[in-house]
């Protein structure tokens, strides 16, 4: 249903709709946990939801425990234990009827199913309803009191809103039953209900997050690194391990299949190895710590102080977390000194075999070396990106959104034909997602009008300072260039305005202002560029004169003058539909378009599969480009084909250092420690040390291994069932798409899996995603780890590790740790 | 001097681990004993891996399955995604997991060699991974040291995929220039420049394998139980009936000689004279191996037949009807008399001069030198046909009569663009119907395959022809 309302929000909004009308709309994004805007801030909203519809159930949980342990219901009204029994029993029912229905056993009007369930729902809310008010009229405070109103209002607030809304779409004509807005109401109700209980959790944390002392988080951080040094040794076996297996990873590690892949095996596996290590440090370590110092009473000496129990909590993580970053720095600091050796190494030994290979005269392998070597080294940097939206240009040059399917198994690549029209364009600057510029292509040619509101437009602008060195004949150009362009738009304007009849007298001010600004720069222009003629005159002078040297200095002056050429490098895949003249490479030709002086810079080279093609293009064509730039790629060899994808060919804007990138990617593995750290010490609050290792234990296990399989849950893409279904599927042989018959063992799996599944694929809320912090792939393929990925991880850990530490607070507050 | 009571535990738990490991040694050497008298050793296997050892030993034994499953998984999902290099590294772990699980190292170096190959442009590239993959089946043969089977895979890498790739006259010079002489040595350590000759030592050290009865796990003598491998080696190669199998030496010794007379490996000229002659000395000699060797019949064990006694009358007469058809059978499965016949004819002197004539006039066409080539292809052809006429074999031949018809249809080619006229009796001319059609190039001669430009290519240094 989402789909619907997205487009509708973007249209009331854009069409001036009554501010009632949006603020409705917000109400609806704030609510429904299925919708949430995009961006940071979309990601921020779905996590408070989250978080707050747990805080809603543990509410609830919470006081229905109480009025149980206090036998509040039992003792008044049994007749309403009982239905609640009956409702639960009914609901399992109405699941198994549910199940048979689906397998065509029996059959029923499916509104006799919704009554039933609805039904037995509606008993159990009451129950709970009871019970909550039981228990808080008797053991609540004036707060409890007040939230439990705040609460009802709340959701009673959410089915206003929805009706609301229904009548808003009513008038639009989208018609969407009362039922349905009910349910919606009530789903945008639970989550107001749990931002209400969420700001009462925060007013029970605040006092105690304002009353932090730095001096007693530090006292006990440093307790926390003193203990586990001293009882675990943690540091040292950790330290010790990584450098037994550093020292023997050649007996696991058989040399790379290709030495242009030397640097990337090592990365790989050196992060690996830093990531196993700490995690399993910490899973080992945090869980134990809490529990040990209740189980050996050392803890009295600490609550007997002045200490709060959210330093208890966030003291130990900060020391965990100190000892982490420690190892951290010493791992990395290892692993950089190990990858120089023998990635940088390996450079050095394959440059120097091509300069003996050119020197016998075996020039093609020295090419083949120099290559390789060539590949190391640009993997061992920290490339950024600059990169293009790409479109593609059919044999027909018809505009395509993809290319030719050649019938690889994995569609990565899509490719255009050789000697045809076809192209792949990618294009810089500003521009609209290919996908909305191909329908709205397609939309005018149809006839059809174009969309109400503007498309958005990505951002793909070429850094410009980067490439066009200030004071060098470059910049200058694109200065006057931009002036120029002013000059000639507003000489069309005061055209425009003269031919209406209008007054321009104002515009021919400015004009002239910009024209005198543009002389200058032309004479700057002159300058320089007769400077640099007269250097290279003075240079070929001393060439002749035989002082070769100065002949180069001078040389080196004169290109000093310009900017560097702008570096593209490319990935291109080879299809041949035949072989060809056999040795010989597929070419391909590149032409660089500058879309607002329209100067062009055509090139064409062989493409070599799988290695990164490297080209560059005069920094000249950037002037007066605004950012914005056109490459097209055309297949030249005929019959035969190249694969591209829109991530295969980049402005390589920067290579930064490799050493700090590796440390970027380890700050990921340090983002995972801290979740764990944040878990374990969770555990620990309220488990035996033994049982909250397990914990901690199967976080990470889930963490790793199990988040892809839990996202298929949620989003249920699951093939064959949940646990039970796939249980009798895995002892019967039954592979996961076959139709299992309906027998007896089938029909109760698959209630119980109808029971379950639920639950579990709620989990995906809870397990945390560690794969989002591994970069070690972004590392070892030579690219950099932006700033922004680091902060998308850091505010992704801290997602996890605030509620984590923050519950276990509240449980530790609320334990006798001292009975 | 008192020992705090923490200091006495750890002195004593030290003494405990020395006294372990002092017992260690001669319980190793007891068991180093039993080992060799079992055979059970890796090291009589093959050789011993401490990288692969630890690995099982972390895996306990049990999880190897399950780890091999994921691993194996993961390999063709990487396949899937072109990522190549995480593939060969993970086929890698594979084979440390499971180093005596033959089938390993035979799908996997193919699907190195062939598939993974075949997936790269540049033929440097495509020569990277065929390596790849034969050192990848090597290392399986360094690992179990007994099995046929891998050494066979190796050999054929060898003469097929680097020897009858359509990229083959650059991949072959690529091998000669191949500087890993490792890589280019036999059992010997002796470097082979042509990959025919290093693959037809690989095929004689299969063959002499399974003759030394060394191949495969030893059956059991009546004295000692019978040994249950984990992964036994399973033999394929060189069961009795396995002809084919002891053809390939001699095939690729003749491809050997073949390759020398023309320019096979792009760059290098054609190598004639006595090395060529020894060259079809060595693969007539590898062929009469062949024919002589005793084979059983199929049908009955009792019986033996050498497959050379068809081309010896005396012998074949005194054999029974059931030799005879065997005889018959099989000579003519291994097109035996062809092959023999054939090199018979060319290690004579006249039979490899009459090539260096063919490949001087295919050059001389090449430099569009007409008369010269018209010349050198008469006195070629005129040599050719006195010799054949001494081989009716081989002069009957289907193959012959298309090679012989495609020299003497440039012949004519070579007269017409010199302006001379075609004689009206000629040697073969009656073969020139056989081609009429036939316009295929030699996939296997750089001078008819590469353009005209590639004399231009960096020429090999001197003194080292293909030999």
């Amino acid at each position: 249903m989402s789909s619907v309302f997205i487009p509708l929000f973007a249209q009331a909004g854009g069409a001036g709709a009554k501010a009632f009308d949006v603020a409705l709309l917000w109400m609806r994004v704030i609510g429904d946990p299925q919708v949430t805007i995009g961006g940071r801030w979309g990601g921020l909203l779905s996590w408070v939801k989250v978080v707050a519809l747990f805080s809603l159930l543990g509410w609830i949980f919470q006081w229905v425990l109480r009025a149980y342990q206090n036998t509040l219901s039992v003792s008044r009204v049994k007749w309403l234990d009982y239905a609640a029994g009956f409702a639960v029993l009914g609901g399992i029912g109405t699941a198994l009827l549910q199940v048979l229905q689906s397998t065509e056993k029996i059959h029923l009007y499916p509104i006799v199913l919704v009554i039933a369930g609805t039904t037995c729902a509606l008993i159990v809310a009451i129950w709970i309803e009871r019970a909550v008010w039981a228990c808080i009229s008797r053991l609540g405070t004036r707060v409890d009191f007040n939230v439990l109103a705040a609460v009802h209002v709340a959701l009673g607030l959410g089915i206003v809103v929805s009706l609301m809304l229904r009548r808003m779409y009513l008038r639009v004509n989208i018609n969407v039953g009362y039922a349905n807005a009910i349910a919606d109401g009530v789903r945008y109700g639970a989550t107001f209900m749990g931002f209400v209980v969420l700001l009462r959790v925060l007013t029970l944390i605040l006092p105690d997050i304002l009353a932090i002392r730095p001096r007693r988080l530090y006292a006990i951080a440093w307790h926390t690194v003193v203990e586990s040094t001293r009882r675990m040794w943690a540091p040292y076996v950790v330290v010790a391990v990584f450098l037994v297996v550093l020292a023997f990873t050649s007996w696991f590690l058989q040399e790379p299949p290709r030495p242009a892949e030397y640097g990337r095996l090592y990365v790989i596996t050196l992060t690996l190895l830093c990531s196993l290590l700490l995690t399993i440090m910490v899973v080992f370590l945090t869980p134990l710590s809490l529990p040990s110092d209740i189980q050996n009473q050392t803890i009295y000496t600490i609550v007997s102080k002045p200490v709060r129990r959210l330093e208890l909590v966030w003291g130990r993580i900060i020391g965990f977390m100190a000892l982490v970053t420690l190892l951290v720095l010493i791992f990395g600091g290892f692993s950089l000194a190990y990858l120089s050796r023998q990635v940088g190494g390996q450079i050095t030994r394959t440059e120097t075999e091509a300069k003996r290979a050119e020197a016998e005269n075996r020039l093609d392998e020295a090419k083949t070396l120099r290559e390789q070597a060539d590949q190391m080294r640009t993997r061992m940097g920290a490339r950024i990106p600059v990169r293009g939206s790409l479109t593609f240009l059919d044999s027909r040059a018809a505009k395509r959104l993809k290319g030719v399917d050649v019938g690889q198994e994995m569609q990565f690549r899509s490719f255009i034909e050789g000697a045809t029209p076809a192209a792949a364009i990618w294009k810089f600057g500003q521009v609209l997602d290919p996908r909305d510029e191909y329908f709205q292509d397609v939309a005018k040619s149809k006839g059809q009008p174009p969309p109400p509101r503007s498309l958005p437009l990505l951002d793909r602008r070429i850094p410009l300072e980067r490439f066009l060195v200030a004071g060098t004949i470059e910049a200058k150009l694109d200065e006057l260039s931009n002036v120029e362009q002013e000059v000639s738009l507003m000489r069309a304007e005061q055209r425009r305005r003269s031919n209406a009849g209008k007054d321009s007298s104002e515009l021919a001010d400015s004009i002239k202002q910009k024209a005198q600004l543009a002389a200058k720069y032309r004479g700057e222009l002159d300058q320089l560029k007769s400077k640099e003629s007269e250097i290279r005159s003075k240079a070929d002078a001393e060439e002749k004169a035989g002082r070769s040297t100065a002949a180069a200095d001078l040389r080196d002056e004169a290109d000093k003058l310009h900017s560097p050429d702008v570096p593209i490098e490319m990935t291109f895949t080879v299809y041949r539909t035949t072989k060809g003249q056999i040795g010989d490479a597929v070419y391909a030709s590149l032409t660089a378009t500058n879309p607002y002086t329209g100067e062009r810079s055509p090139t064409t080279f062989p493409v070599h599969e799988y290695y990164t093609n490297k080209e560059t293009i005069p920094a000249g064509l950037l002037a007066g480009s605004h950012g914005f730039l056109t490459i097209e790629v055309k297949c030249i060899s005929s019959t035969q084909y190249l694969g591209m994808t829109e991530n295969d060919l980049y402005v390589l804007a920067e290579t930064g250092n490799f050493g700090v990138n590796f440390m970027k990617g380890l700050a990921g593995v340090w983002l995972q420690a801290m979740i764990l750290t944040a878990i374990g010490v969770f555990a620990g609050t309220f488990l035996s040390w033994p049982v909250a290792l397990l914990t901690t234990f199967a976080f990470w296990l889930a963490g790793l291994a199990a988040f892809n399989f839990l996202q298929d849950l949620a989003s249920n893409n699951i093939v064959g069932g949940g646990p039970f279904e796939s249980f009798i599927r895995l002892i019967a042989h039954n592979n996961q798409v076959v139709d299992l018959a309906p027998t007896i063992g089938v029909v109760a799996a698959k209630t119980l899996d109808s029971l379950v599944m639920p639950v579990m694929s709620r989990l995906v809320f809870i397990v945390p995603n560690f794969s989002v912090f591994d970069f070690s792939n972004t590392i070892s393929n030579g690219f950099a780890v932006t700033n922004g990925q680091l902060l998308d991880g850091i505010l992704l850990a801290c997602g996890y590790t605030a509620p984590f530490s923050l519950i276990g607070f509240l449980i530790l507050k609320n334990r006798e740790v001292a009975a | 001097m008192r020992f705090s009571a923490s200091l006495t535990r750890k002195l004593i738990y030290s003494m405990g681990i020395l006294l372990l490991f002092g017992i260690m040694v001669p319980y190793t050497q007891w068991l180093e004993v039993r080992q060799k008298e079992q055979e059970l050793g890796e090291a009589t296997i093959g050789q011993v891996d401490a990288g692969s050892f630890l690995l099982k030993l972390a895996l306990l034994g049990g999880f190897r399955g399950m780890a091999v499953n994921i691993l194996w998984t993961r390999a063709i999902d990487l396949q899937k995604v072109h990522d190549w290099d995480r593939m060969k590294t993970t086929i890698d772990m594979i084979t440390k997991l499971q180093p005596h699980f033959l089938a390993v190292w035979t799908y996997q170096s193919w699907n190195l060699a062939y598939n993974v190959s075949v997936e790269w442009d540049a033929p440097e590239d495509k020569y990277d991974w065929i390596k790849k993959g034969i050192q990848f089946v090597q290392e399986g043969v360094k690992k179990n040291r007994r099995s046929p089977d891998l050494v066979w895979d190796t050999a054929w890498y060898y003469h097929h995929k680097l020897g009858f790739s359509d990229e083959a006259v650059i991949i072959r010079r690529l091998y000669h220039d191949d500087k890993d002489d490792e890589f280019k040595s036999n059992e010997e350590g002796i470097v082979r420049n042509d990959n025919f000759q290093l693959a037809h030592d690989w095929f004689k050290r299969a063959v002499d394998l399974v003759d030394s009865g060394e191949a495969g796990a030893r059956p059991a003598t009546s004295m000692e139980t019978p040994i249950e491998y984990v992964d036994a080696p399973v033999q394929h190669k060189g069961r009795p009936g396995d002809l084919h199998f002891r053809t390939m030496p001699a095939h690729s010794y003749t491809r050997y000689a073949a390759a020398l007379e023309k320019e096979s490996m792009k760059g290098i000229p054609a190598t004639f004279g006595a090395r060529a002659r020894d060259a079809w000395d060595n693969a007539l000699s590898a062929w009469l191996d062949f024919g002589l060797y005793e084979f059983p019949c199929h049908n009955n064990d009792k019986e033996k037949v050498r497959i050379d006694d068809y081309d010896n009358p005396d012998r074949y007469k005194t054999l029974s009807k059931n030799q005879q058809y065997w005889i018959g059978r099989w000579g003519d499965q291994t097109q035996y008399m062809y092959w023999k016949d054939r090199c018979k004819a060319e290690r004579e002197p006249q039979g490899v001069e009459a090539r260096r004539l063919f490949y001087e006039g295919t050059k001389a066409i090449k430099a569009a030198n007409f008369p010269e080539a018209a010349q050198k292809y008469k006195q070629g052809l005129d040599i050719w046909d006195k010799l054949l006429a001494r081989h009716p074999t081989y002069e009957g031949d289907f193959l012959n009569k298309r090679d012989t018809g495609l020299i003497v249809k440039r012949y004519v080619r070579a007269l017409k663009n010199a302006g001379l006229e075609v004689p009206e009796k000629m040697p073969f001319k009656d073969l020139l119907k056989v081609v009429e059609k036939d316009n295929t190039v030699d996939p296997y001669d750089a001078l008819e395959m590469m353009p005209a430009s590639s004399e231009s290519a960096p020429q090999a240094p001197p003194g080292s022809p293909g030999g």
